[in-house]
């Protein structure tokens, strides 16, 4: 297999010692089938054992590795080196406080996906015994898609109006939010309203869309905050109750 | 809470119904106008008689009045956003303050020009 | 990002900008076009009630005012106006379908593909220019 030399330039931040981010550059022989992670493993098992980053799976199924490549929110497990030419910049997500080199802090987005209660909400539980909750194949699809998000924050991280408001909920907590509006299982509308609809909430969407162009598991969080913002709005004309309709 | 953050569903509702009538009204009425016209080619369809007895109306006031309306409160919430994004958090509420309070000077505008009709 | 979920913690470099807002990335940039259509928009609108005003005041008046914008720079506003309000009404009908693809409320999604759910309101959006130029022109 083909090796190749390969120029880093890794955004290193050591709180102990630095004031500023600084950049660091590494040079790396990447294999043909290697991503940017693997070259992440290779700096730190071989060259660099100082450098923290965060990753778990490498497949893009548990949304740790999101960092910045070339200045765009990937999964560093899905971007492979040969798909970009010269130096590959990388840095922390974007939109959220440093902790370390590529680490970043995700109380916040943690706390905001919380917000939106994401679980079944029900006025009276279903006793064990009267059997499951049943739901179609036609009721799965109204949400499923929303349902496929692995809380990788790169939509946070890709977010225009995150950048100037920070108390933002977000694409991921938003979209995560009208999943469980849209369940058939679920009674929690009115409970979620107060978050979702406040100013800081759907409102504060400016539909950029960008949270959509880099979700690795195309969610389309523009498309769930801006069907919530017709709802939200529907609901406050009084056209339509804040409830569930399924 | 602020005035200005309870009233956000109807900015919002504005922008988006605004929206839709500028999409459908604007490009056509700048195009004849604010361009043919001036060249010289709507002499038959904007002569002063025409497009007085067309914007006189009661029709065509009501017309005049939702659509440049609507215009300034779609651009306004669309800008207020547009200064978030150059300034930051430091310009959200001036930005906004800014925004609508040229919208409303623009409906009054509105008002008062076509009332005059 | 609270004061108090950082208040125990290890000190933290401030979060940073997305890379190349707002002008930067070719994506960015069409964003902030579009909200930078808020301008001409707003501009023409004025032009418009302009064009009322001169029309209240009498055929003098509204013939002065159609000599004035026929100046070049009057009429380079005018179309550069023009251009920033086709590219957001285009980019409006083609962005806002995704408003229109799901269940909301009791209201079920309508049973069309996503494209077309954007080329359907543009489509309506030239139609109805077409059909004010010809009630405009005086056809009709």
């Amino acid at each position: 297999m083909e090796l190749r030399k390969v120029k880093f330039e890794v955004l290193r931040f050591r709180p102990e010692s630095d004031k500023e981010p600084v950049f660091q550059t590494y040079e790396i022989e990447c294999m043909e089938d290697w991503v940017v992670l693997d070259a992440l493993n290779a700096i730190k098992d071989d060259v660099d054992p100082t450098l923290s980053h965060r990753w778990s799976c490498r497949m893009g199924v548990c949304g740790s590795c999101g960092m910045l490549v070339n200045g765009r929110p990937v999964l560093t497990c899905a971007a492979f080196v040969r798909n970009y030419s010269g130096t590959i910049r990388v840095e922390p997500l974007s939109n959220f406080p440093i902790v370390r080199d590529l680490v970043v802090e995700l109380d916040g987005f943690v706390d905001k996906i919380k917000s939106v209660k994401p679980w079944i909400i029900r006025k009276i539980e279903k006793d064990l015994s009267e059997g499951e909750y049943l739901q179609s194949p036609e009721q799965l699809d109204e949400y499923k898609q929303f349902a496929m998000c692995i809380n990788c924050a790169l939509c946070y991280a890709a977010c225009p109006v995150l950048a100037a408001e920070p108390d933002f909920v977000g694409p991921a907590a938003i979209a995560l939010g009208h999943r469980y509006n849209l369940d058939s299982r679920d009674e929690g509308n009115a409970a979620r309203h107060e978050t979702l609809a406040a100013a800081n909430g759907v409102w504060a969407c400016s539909y950029a869309n960008e949270c959509s162009q880099v979700c690795p598991k195309h969610v389309d969080p523009a498309m769930a905050i801006n069907q919530a913002k017709l709802t939200a709005a529907l609901q406050w004309t009084g056209v339509l109750p804040k409830r569930s309709f399924t | 809470m602020k005035l200005i953050h309870k009233l956000e569903p109807i900015f919002w509702m504005l922008f988006g119904g605004g929206g839709f009538v500028v999409a459908f009204v604007m490009p056509a009425l700048i195009l004849g106008v604010l361009i043919l016209a001036p060249l010289g080619l709507m002499e038959q369809g904007l002569s002063y008689h025409r497009a007085h007895a067309l914007a006189a109306s009661l029709a065509g006031k009501g017309f005049l009045v939702v659509v440049l309306s609507l215009a300034f409160w779609h651009a306004a919430h669309h800008l207020r956003h547009f200064i978030l994004d150059l300034f930051g958090h430091s310009g959200a509420l001036p930005g906004a303050y800014f925004s609508y309070g040229l919208a409303l000077a623009g409906t009054i505008a509105t008002l008062v020009t076509v009332a005059a009709l | 990002m609270s004061a108090a979920a950082t208040s125990h913690k290890t000190p933290v470099s401030a979060a940073r900008k997305p890379d190349g807002f707002p002008l930067g990335w070719r994506r960015y940039r069409s964003y902030t076009l579009f909200a930078f259509t808020s301008v001409p928009i707003m501009v023409s609108a004025v032009g418009l009630l302009e064009g009322v005003h001169a029309l209240a005041q009498g055929e003098d008046a509204w013939k002065a005012w159609l000599a004035a914008l026929r100046q070049p720079h009057w009429l380079a506003l005018s179309s550069f106006c023009l251009a920033f309000v086709l590219y957001f009404a285009i980019r409006f009908g083609w962005v806002g379908r995704k408003i229109g693809a799901g269940r909301i409320g009791p209201l079920p999604r309508p049973p069309l593909p996503l494209p077309l759910l954007g080329i359907a309101p543009i489509g309506g959006f030239v139609t109805v220019w077409l059909v004010l130029l010809v009630i405009l022109g005086g056809v009709l």
